[in-house]
């Protein structure tokens, strides 16, 4: 019943948020110096009589308040408006480019997971060995990298040196699996490389605070074995800051998109994001951060929910 | 009869990505305004065969009438027809069969266009009269929001004598304009299927339907553009061999430049097109292809002709001593560029080499400041790796000169309403005049009031030269007015023209075959309907 309580609550707050930030979102575009229909109409954009016929068409010179609960009421419809340049369906935008950026973001955060946990758990477990100090030194390296950075010397080994992967564009899925993991190699590379290393950090300096404690010593005590103890006693709360960062990282992947999807000329929402700022294309833009912010928020929900199961005291405490 | 044959013309004001830019000059150009150089097509061409092209930027835009920036012009290009083109900076008919000016040659503001009876749109509506006429009205409406709207707006009247099936339109513009047929060269002049604008009504700019070589396969924003060969296109070549050459044409955006360069390299792409000329240099190095493609246009720096400190022509012409163009080249450059002194392309018939526009003379330009007591003032610019490395050199020249001089970057959404808006609320600014051929194009620019004179510039009797100019088809009275507006700007220096630009249309000749010469009204963008593959070996 408490778990149900909280989720509830929890949604409500969710949604307030979500209100919040379209609304935010809302009055930051308008705030922004610049007019999509100056990007329609070029120098006769100084002619005003022209100027007025194209915002009116476009519905730009409704008062802010009408625009924005004309906004919201189609949003509740599903509709989150036309492009003003390009003239698409924002949603169908959103859906041509959202497999790009949840494919990477999903496969990004999987498999450093994957890599984090093992290395960590080995780093803590023997900390201050030779392999630790190599794994920590390693990690500290590719935290410090630019993805950007990283990203050329990627293009110029594998994709020029070696032709192994290609150095730009995306294959969809439907179009092949193995065509389509190649496409995605590259980028791929980067967001585990900068992911991997902060969650092996992370996860090895709790491991070690809960490596010395008791309940810890009272498993070796009893003969269990090594892998048992580190997989069921030591992990588990070992996990809270990693799943923390966890989905704090998501929305950092969303950022750090922008950069390598231009690069690696991924159809994903992060160019689309920096396209239709350049092009002041408000709609797009609402679209794209509404999207975002309202994953952001679902993932911590699920996030804050994954707390309650891994930890009684949180269900507790709730209840 | 005025067929249009001899000078060119073109006006559309560019608006590119990158840069922002107008046609604002101080000078015109006409005639073989633009050159290509670079690699001829060393083979005959041959039929088949897909490529992919990698352009500078996101394709904005499908429609006719609108596309500027290379990358929308490419694509268009292959979508439509203009009505005219140049062929070795000759105006001619390309699309129309024919457009003769009114009584003889002498009336220009009539014009009559003839159509080819034969040619369909890609969905199989006939190209005739109405569909002419359907496109100028379209183009006249203000929420089709086209760029072009001055231009579309001269047009007064559009007779059909043939009626609407016909192959005839008899345009009556509101004033004469000698650059008629420029304005058809460009992508005024791209005519679009009036079947598919009933049918797509708002959504008829993803689902273009025009005359050309090309059909629209497919287009995902931000991603590709998929063109595939119109088969019942109804252009050959000079040998009979049925356009376009190549099956498939797939378009990727690519924003990057050293990411351009490495895609070809990869073999992603075939050929890309580039307006950095490092990235062209680079690319030669590597062992690619280069087409080279100049004309008038040229990065500027704007200056509020109406406002302190720049409102006192002194002012301006310090600047202009101060800036040492050569130097821009060797430091951006690579020495690659062409300083440039006038808004006219070096070669064309209307440069005028006399005009007395200032060159770099640090004394002078001391001289300058110490008599306006100082001189301050601000640029803005959107902040580009390139526009930074040029004002930041201007800046040194500027302040070795005695100025005092801020720099200030804006994002391209807000600097181009900014400009456009034209409130006036700058000092410096840069910016990118247009390539054209017909002199004309320099117009908007230098017009007091007119929406296109972003410098503010305002001098009655170069408004009356350039109505002249624009009013005439004899090439005497037209170089004389020219000749004589390049002078006086080169005295009051109403903005200043630094280097001209260098496009590049770099490719993999083992892959691409040949191109066509670089189109002179546009920044560097060719026909795709003549791009062939290479031989196999």
């Amino acid at each position: 019943m408490g778990i149900l309580k909280g989720a509830v609550t929890r949604l409500l707050k969710l949604l307030a948020v979500v209100l919040v930030v379209s609304f935010l979102t809302f009055s930051l575009t308008k705030l922004l110096p610049g007019d999509p229909v100056v990007v329609l109409l070029g120098p006769q954009y100084s002619n005003v009589e022209v100027r007025e016929a194209v915002q009116e068409d476009l519905g730009l010179n409704k008062p802010f308040l009408t625009q924005y609960v004309q906004y919201l009421g189609n949003v509740a419809q599903g509709d989150l408006g036309r492009s003003y340049t390009s003239k698409f369906e924002t949603t169908e935008l959103l859906k041509q480019k959202l497999p790009a950026t949840i494919e990477l973001m999903l496969l990004a955060q999987l498999v450093s997971l994957t890599l984090a946990i093992p290395l960590a758990l080995f780093s803590a477990f023997r900390s201050n060995s030779r392999t630790d100090k190599a794994i920590t030194t390693a990690s500290f390296g590719l935290i410090s990298i630019p993805g950007y950075a990283f990203a050329v010397f990627l293009v110029w080994l594998f994709a020029l040196r070696f032709n192994w992967f290609p150095a730009i564009g995306y294959q969809p899925i439907s179009e092949g699996i193995v065509g389509n993991l190649r496409s995605i190699a590259l980028p791929l590379t980067v967001l585990v490389a900068g992911l991997t290393a902060v969650y092996t950090r992370l996860l090895r300096s709790d491991l070690i605070s809960t490596l010395q404690e008791d309940f810890i010593l009272m498993a070796r005590s009893k003969g269990l074995p090594t892998r048992y103890i580190l997989a069921r006693h030591a992990l588990r709360p070992s996990s809270f800051s990693l799943i923390t960062v966890f989905g704090i990282q998501f929305g950092t992947l969303i950022g750090g998109a922008v950069i390598i999807e231009q690069f690696f000329v991924l159809p994903g929402i992060g160019s689309l994001a920096i396209e239709s700022i350049l092009k002041r294309d408000y709609l797009v833009v609402q679209g794209v951060v509404l999207l975002i912010a309202i994953s952001f928020v679902l993932i911590n929900f699920l996030i804050d929910i994954l707390y309650t199961i891994l930890d009684p005291r949180v269900r507790r405490a709730g209840a | 009869m005025t067929k249009y044959r001899h000078r060119s013309w073109r006006r559309m004001i560019a608006l590119m990505t990158g840069l922002v830019f107008v046609a604002a000059a101080c000078g015109g150009s006409d005639d073989s305004a633009s050159t290509t150089e670079g690699d001829e097509p060393a083979s005959k061409p041959t039929k088949g065969g897909e490529l992919v092209f990698g352009a500078e930027s996101d394709i904005s835009t499908l429609d006719v009438g609108a596309a500027a920036q290379p990358a929308d012009k490419v694509v268009t290009l292959g979508l439509y027809d203009p009505l005219m083109t140049y062929e070795d900076g000759e105006l001619v008919p390309f699309l129309a069969t024919s457009l003769e000016a009114g009584d003889g040659g002498k009336d220009l503001s009539t014009y009559t266009l003839t159509l080819p009876t034969d040619v369909t749109f890609q969905d199989g509506t006939p190209l005739n009269a109405e569909a002419v006429k359907k496109h100028f009205e379209r183009l006249q409406d203000p929420t089709t929001a086209c760029p072009c709207l001055d231009t579309v707006k001269a047009i007064t009247n559009m007779e059909l004598p043939n009626g609407p099936t016909g192959d005839t339109v008899i345009f009556t513009l509101a004033s004469p304009d000698v650059a008629f047929g420029d304005t058809l060269a460009g992508s005024v002049g791209y005519i679009e299927s009036p079947t598919a604008v009933a049918k797509y009504g708002d959504e008829y700019k993803n689902n273009p339907v025009g005359t050309g070589p090309f059909k629209l396969a497919e287009f995902v924003p931000g991603d590709r553009v998929v063109l595939v060969a119109n088969p019942d296109y109804w252009g050959k070549d000079e040998n009979g061999i049925q356009l376009p050459y190549l099956d498939k044409l797939t378009v990727k955006p690519i924003p990057d430049s050293g990411q351009r360069v490495s895609a070809l390299e990869s073999g992603d792409i075939d050929l890309f097109q580039t307006a950095d000329t490092p990235t062209v240099k680079a690319a030669e190095e590597k062992g690619f292809s280069a087409q080279k493609i100049s004309g008038s246009s040229s990065t500027i720096l704007l200056m509020n002709n109406a406002k302190p400190p720049f409102n006192d022509v002194r002012a301006r012409q310090a600047v202009a001593y101060c800036t040492n163009k050569d130097l821009i080249n060797e430091r951006v450059y690579e020495g690659i560029r062409q300083p440039s002194y006038s808004g006219f392309a070096t070669d064309s018939a209307y440069y005028n080499a006399d005009a007395g526009t200032p060159r770099f003379d640090l004394k002078k330009c001391q001289d300058l400041v110490k008599e306006l007591g100082g001189l301050k003032f601000s640029i803005v610019c959107i902040p580009t790796p390139e526009a930074d490395s040029v004002l930041q050199l201007v800046k040194q020249m500027g302040e070795a000169g005695g100025m005092e001089i801020t720099l200030e970057t804006q994002d391209q959404g807000a600097f181009v309403a900014r400009m456009f808006a034209r409130g006036g609320d700058y000092e410096g600014a840069c910016f990118r005049s247009a390539q054209f051929q017909d002199p004309d194009a320099i117009r908007a620019g230098l017009t007091t009031d007119d929406a296109g004179n972003l410098a503010f510039y305002s001098n009655k009797e170069v408004d009356k030269l350039l109505k002249e100019g624009q009013a005439t088809a004899d090439f005497d009275k037209r170089k004389a007015a020219y000749d004589k507006v390049q002078e006086i700007t080169g005295e009051e220096v109403p903005l200043i023209t630094t280097l001209y630009d260098l496009f590049g249309n770099v490719y993999n000749s083992e892959k691409v075959g040949g191109l066509p010469p670089g189109e002179v009204n546009s920044l560097g963008a060719i026909k795709p309907g003549y791009i062939f593959v290479a031989s196999s070996k």
